[in-house]
């Protein structure tokens, strides 16, 4: 987080812990790409990534209570997002997405120029984000799409400093095998 | 001295990329880096690592009014009524809400005051319109002046990023918002980490030519120098060096200011606009595509270009020196279309037609005329 804005977010939360609607809309607005982001990366698939970061704003909400207030950041907001998103996995099989792919192949074959702008296809290096397991997944996506430092990273995912310089060493070191014809 | 080496890892890396690091901590990674080539290589896997996933595709931000709506109507069936976010106070700012439930609460003030049913409902009337009014009226002034801090704020938390060419490169980089950038050599390109939802922005220092993702209502602005080039979806090459900068359309149009010239011009397909000091009437002009175009596909194109631009040209593209042995040979001019293919070619070519010689010594070119 760039320390700028840590004020602005400490002033948020501690009046969104204080029921205030309006700091929580100001909140959302604030960190609605981020999360979104975040969770497209994390699932690699936009539309679950749209319902998750509805959800992940609803339990922050219902559970402002829970806000620390000391750790300073918004950390709170990303582990509700991973815990969604693992629930989510859990719940859904990959097969169930791959058909999704294919109706919306099928869509686009029959309408291919209104249904261009919605339909999203992945490139190679999301491909590669995917194949990582999911703890070490999450740790990349946080460092490298959400901007924390691995001090943050371990708060957010709960695991030691140690564990999140492994899982990042072992993420870069699995993307470079994966992406290296990208890399010459 | 004798130094322990000391062991970097990826955190560290990782925040040098980042530029969060302190100038000692910068200091010390630039040892690390200059200890070894193994060094070197691990460092620039990782920044390329490091830049190209960060600009691998995403979707669009979805609208976040609608988002925002999604999440009010679950949280008002979720909440019991004193959480609701109905209450008195937020309702001014939650615009998309129905304006019904706040008319009986402003009313219940007013009850005891009026005896008169008639009176009554004429009050009704008469308050429910002034509030529909002031709400029509003061709503959007409202909104936009929070939408404007909301925008300052998210200025701050998207970040920036570098994309550098040295000589004797180019880069083909995909931007977020799906838009393509071919970077020429010893060029720079600013970009944010993701676009805004109504705006993109990206700077430009040297040669670029850029195909542009179209999205109505969310233009593309390219800054580079003095000038502002504002397109929503089109394919143009903006050159910024030493002389000026031009601007050539190859697709669509796009729109072109500079600080000093203010007037927006228009350029259309085939089209070029150049600002330099000296022309002081720049308008869009025929251009020659495949000319401006050339160095995408490795020619270099020259149409009476002075022939020390076109030595600049192959400094940069070969990642060379150059001197001049004789100062009037600059103002000479070539015209022709090379392959870049072999410089050796390239340079004969020159030397026959200009009747100069140039020596090439190691990565120095040596230019003089024919006559010793």
């Amino acid at each position: 987080m760039l320390s700028e804005n840590v004020e602005i977010l400490l002033n948020l939360l501690g009046r969104i812990k204080n029921d205030d609607e309006n700091s929580f809309k100001e909140f959302f607005f604030l960190y609605q790409p981020g999360v979104f982001h975040f969770l497209y990366r994390y699932t690699s698939d936009c539309e679950t990534a749209k319902d998750l970061t509805q959800e992940t704003f609803i339990r922050f909400w219902l559970h402002r209570r829970d806000i620390d207030l000391s750790i300073c950041s918004n950390a709170y907001l990303y582990r509700i997002a991973r815990n969604l998103s693992i629930n989510y996995s859990l719940k859904n099989s990959r097969t169930s997405r791959l058909e999704d792919e294919e109706n919306t192949l099928i869509r686009l074959s029959r309408n291919p120029e209104t249904e261009y702008d919605s339909v999203f296809f992945m490139d190679d290096y999301q491909k590669a984000i995917e194949k990582l397991p999911e703890r070490c997944r999450a740790t990349f996506i946080l460092s490298r799409f959400s901007g924390f430092d691995y001090s943050e990273i371990a708060g957010i995912l709960g695991v030691s400093l140690q564990t999140v310089k492994n899982q990042m060493n072992k993420a870069l070191s699995v993307l470079k095998k994966l992406l290296a014809i990208y890399l010459n | 001295m004798y130094r322990i080496k000391k062991s970097v890892d990826s955190q560290f890396l990782i925040r040098v990329i980042e530029e969060k690091v302190s100038p000692e901590e910068m200091e010390y990674f630039e040892r690390w880096l200059e200890e070894s080539e193994e060094n070197k290589e691990q460092f620039s896997t990782l920044i390329l690592l490091w830049d190209k996933i960060g600009a691998s595709k995403a979707p669009e931000i979805p609208n976040k009014e609608i988002t925002w709506r999604k999440i009010v109507s679950t949280l008002s069936k979720k909440t019991s009524p004193s959480l609701s976010l109905n209450s008195k106070r937020s309702s001014l700012h939650f615009n998309f809400e129905k304006d019904e439930p706040k008319e009986p609460n402003t009313l219940r003030n007013y009850h005891k005051s009026f005896d008169y049913i008639w009176l009554r409902l004429a009050a009704i009337v008469f308050f429910s319109a002034g509030l529909i009014y002031f709400i029509n009226q003061y709503q959007p002034f409202h909104n936009s002046i929070s939408n404007f801090e909301h925008k300052k704020e998210l200025k701050e938390v998207i970040k920036e990023y570098t994309l550098r060419t040295e000589k004797g490169e180019r880069i083909t980089f995909p931007l977020g918002d799906g838009s393509v950038v071919y970077l020429n050599a010893d060029s720079k390109l600013i970009y944010p980490s993701t676009f805004a939802d109504s705006f993109r922005h990206v700077e430009l220092i040297g040669e670029a030519y850029f195909s542009v993702k179209p999205y109505k209502n969310r233009p593309f602005e390219v800054i580079s120098g003095d000038a502002k080039i504002l397109v929503t979806g089109t394919k143009f090459n903006v050159k910024n060096r030493n002389d000026g900068i031009s601007i050539v359309v190859a697709e669509g149009s796009v729109r072109t200011s500079t600080s000093v010239y203010e007037k927006v011009q228009t350029l259309r397909r085939g089209e070029m606009i150049t600002y330099s000091q000296k022309n002081n009437n720049p308008k869009p002009v025929k251009a020659d595509l495949s000319h401006y175009l050339a160095w995408r596909s490795d020619k270099l194109a020259f149409s009476h270009t002075p022939l020390v631009e076109v030595v600049e040209e192959i400094k940069r593209y070969y990642n060379l020196e150059a001197i001049f042995l004789k100062e009037k040979l600059k103002s000479k001019t070539l015209t022709g279309l090379f392959n870049t293919d072999s410089l050796d070619k390239i340079i004969s070519i020159i030397n026959l037609t200009l009747d100069i010689r140039i020596d090439r010594n190691g990565n120095k070119l040596i230019v003089t005329d024919g006559e010793d």
